[in-house]
């Protein structure tokens, strides 16, 4: 498996539509992050345009993908995910005022673990409570100390960045409105009631993720060309009109460092590509895809290991997820999902070893379209305030 | 490269006249915006001309002149659909969501012809990160105008309002470029894309009304030139 940090880096405004409202008449984009599935097909129509690959190649890739992406995150130039960026999971929060900084704390992850792994909670609710409870006096006490407010918000989702021991919020992109008319073609004017609008990132805005890719993936040979010569790939809606323009370039990177995990053990999986299992199969035989609950396994196999995670608890939001398939013509299939920076607290059996694959390939094909992405944690990497034991 | 061919046209268009884009304000005596875009590089708003305006434009002359670039044997059937993608239905209904092979960036006020051709070389829509001095921020006015009552002849009552307008003579560049061409599309589509360019000089631009000249065209790559209908097109913009 080889690994590569891609940085995204925008020439020209771009549109990355996350929300449809008012009946098609307004598009809200997702400033801080671009989902991987967006960033695969700009990739893989760049490759076709440019002759690198062919269409039959594509679609042998789609069926049986040998890669995996992760959401690409709004960042400074220089990150490497998993390294100095992250996403800020459930647990994480910040003072609202005071500090200017904006330095982020965990609620402890560590804790978590421990309280499941010797049995001293099953309820992930009370389990959640009773952290929370003891927490509650330390932060209190930072009100005092940082002479502010202790009121605290969450910032699960946001792209976080490392600056010495420090983990802060990046800072966000510029975003702005473009508002559109549709002309009618005959009258040579605008339609009545065709006003629509697109919010946009503006230009210089830097994402950062990572593709992985097993050494017989297309996607593999398309980023090898990439890192000869900087790509300039067009991302997100309305390119045609000269919107989503971006430099593209590749490093490969090492992976993090595996983790030390044994059959039985207890550990935290930070969602990082949205978590959506099948639940039940249709008549039709169509599976169903939902978010998982305490109760079930995850399963991950390759080859013929087999690794299971049973869940213990899951912290965190559920989204719906919908998108257009350029491939197929077609809408994909709408889906439920845990949302970026979920916490599971799961119980490991089976292939430890495939742990140190999730957070690159996931746990399935739905990988390589930026879902079912999991960083495994035996501790967490944001520290308690007042540098508790995390 | 499985035969793939690819098209990069950019183009320096004269304002002639004081021209208007934007979207209008409810309230008219403050007049409407002039669109901007950022500027990483200069860290501030540019004037510019979105793609889309462009594209349009240059589309609606291009299925005007296809019957007859057809008729004289120089492109294909359907050519214009192929570059700029399926038409939108008539009523305005949503757009097909197969993107174009065309790409039509925003137009930004540039010093001169020259800072457009090192621009074109340099690689395409580098133009709000560049900090060299080639891109520079359009001369504006803010004018005032009234509109005038068709029966009285005279000012209609409380209609006095006022535009921001970009100065005449102000150089704008853009650029356009078409991808996943096949061998001999790239020539074609060299003819139907510069004969539409050619005719911009005869369109209105903006709001007001200001009319456009091409005062250059550059064409990637120059081999392009050695067709003939495409060398003696390319020949009227210099």
């Amino acid at each position: 498996m080889r690994i590569f940090n891609v940085i995204i880096k925008f020439l020209t405004p771009a549109i990355i539509s996350a929300i449809e409202a008012y009946r098609g008449m307004l598009y809200l984009g997702s400033s801080n992050r671009i989902p991987g599935s967006t960033v695969r097909g700009a990739l893989m129509t760049w490759a076709l345009n440019e002759g690198l690959v062919s269409k039959e190649e594509v679609d042998e890739e789609a069926v049986k993908p040998r890669y995996g992406i992760t959401p690409f995150l709004a960042s400074p130039e220089g990150k490497v995910l998993y390294r100095d960026l992250n996403i800020a999971h459930a647990l994480a929060f910040r003072f609202k005022k005071g500090l200017e900084d904006q330095r982020i704390y965990s609620i402890g992850i560590n804790e978590l673990i421990r309280m499941f792994s010797e049995g001293l909670e099953s309820d992930p609710v009370d389990a959640l409570s009773t952290l929370i409870a003891r927490e509650s006096s330390v932060i209190d006490e930072a009100g005092d100390e940082l002479k502010c407010s202790a009121n605290i918000e969450g910032v699960m989702g946001e792209p976080i960045c490392r600056d010495g021991g420090e983990w802060r919020v990046c800072e966000g992109v510029r975003s702005g409105l473009y508002i559109g008319v549709s002309i009618d073609r005959e009258r040579k004017s605008v339609v009545p009631g065709a006003l629509f609008g697109y919010e946009y990132v503006e230009a210089g805005s830097t994402y950062t993720g990572v593709i992985s890719c097993e050494n017989e993936s297309v996607m593999l040979r398309i980023l090898e060309n990439i890192a000869k010569s900087r790509a300039k790939v067009s991302i997100g809606k309305c390119v045609g009109r000269g919107y989503g323009l971006a430099e593209v370039s590749v490093d490969e990177v090492e992976p993090i460092k595996p983790l030390d995990v044994r059959e039985g053990d207890y550990l935290a999986l930070e969602v990082v590509g949205p978590l959506s299992l099948i639940s039940e199969l249709r008549d039709s035989g169509m599976p169903v895809l939902a978010p998982p609950e305490p109760g079930r396994d995850i399963h991950v196999r390759l080859g013929s290991g087999e690794l299971t995670l049973s869940i213990k608890a899951v912290y965190g939001g559920v989204e719906s997820f919908r998108g257009w398939s350029l491939r197929r013509g077609v809408p994909k299939a709408s889906l439920k999902a845990l949302t970026y920076g979920s916490i599971i607290i799961a119980r490991v059996k089976g292939s430890v070893n495939l742990i140190n694959r999730l957070p690159y390939m996931g746990i399935n094909r739905l990988g390589s379209q930026g879902l079912n992405i999991l960083l495994p944690l035996t501790k967490d990497f944001i520290p308690r305030y007042g540098g508790g034991r995390p | 490269m499985i035969g793939v061919r690819r098209l990069k046209v950019g183009i320096v268009m004269r304002i002639s006249g004081l021209a208007v884009w934007g979207s209008p304000f409810k309230d008219l005596t403050t007049g409407p915006p002039i669109s901007t875009c950022y500027h990483v590089g200069m860290s501030q708003s540019l004037i510019c001309i979105r793609g889309q305006y462009l594209k349009g434009l240059i589309r609606r002359w291009a299925e005007l002149i296809e019957p007859i670039l057809l008729r004289n044997g120089f492109i294909s059937k359907e050519l214009t659909r192929k570059i700029f993608g399926e038409p939108p239905p008539p009523q305005g209904g949503k757009a097909s969501s197969i993107p174009s092979p065309i790409r039509v960036g925003d137009a930004y006020p540039v010093r001169d012809c020259r800072a457009a051709e090192e621009l074109f070389k340099e690689g395409s829509f580098t133009y709000l990160t560049d900090s060299s001095g080639k891109i520079c921020n359009a001369e504006t006015a803010l004018v005032t105008r009234v509109r005038i009552d068709d029966l009285t002849e005279t000012v209609a009552e409380g209609s006095l309002f006022h535009e921001t307008v970009v100065a005449p003579d102000t150089l704008m560049y853009f650029e356009l470029s078409v991808g996943g061409l096949k061998i001999g599309e790239d020539v074609e589509s060299a003819r139907l894309l510069l004969a539409s360019i050619a005719q911009l000089g005869l369109s209105f631009a903006g709001r007001s009304g200001s009319s456009l000249s091409i005062d250059k065209v550059l064409i990637e790559p120059e081999q392009l030139l050695s067709d003939n209908v495409v060398k003696l097109i390319a020949g009227w913009f210099r």
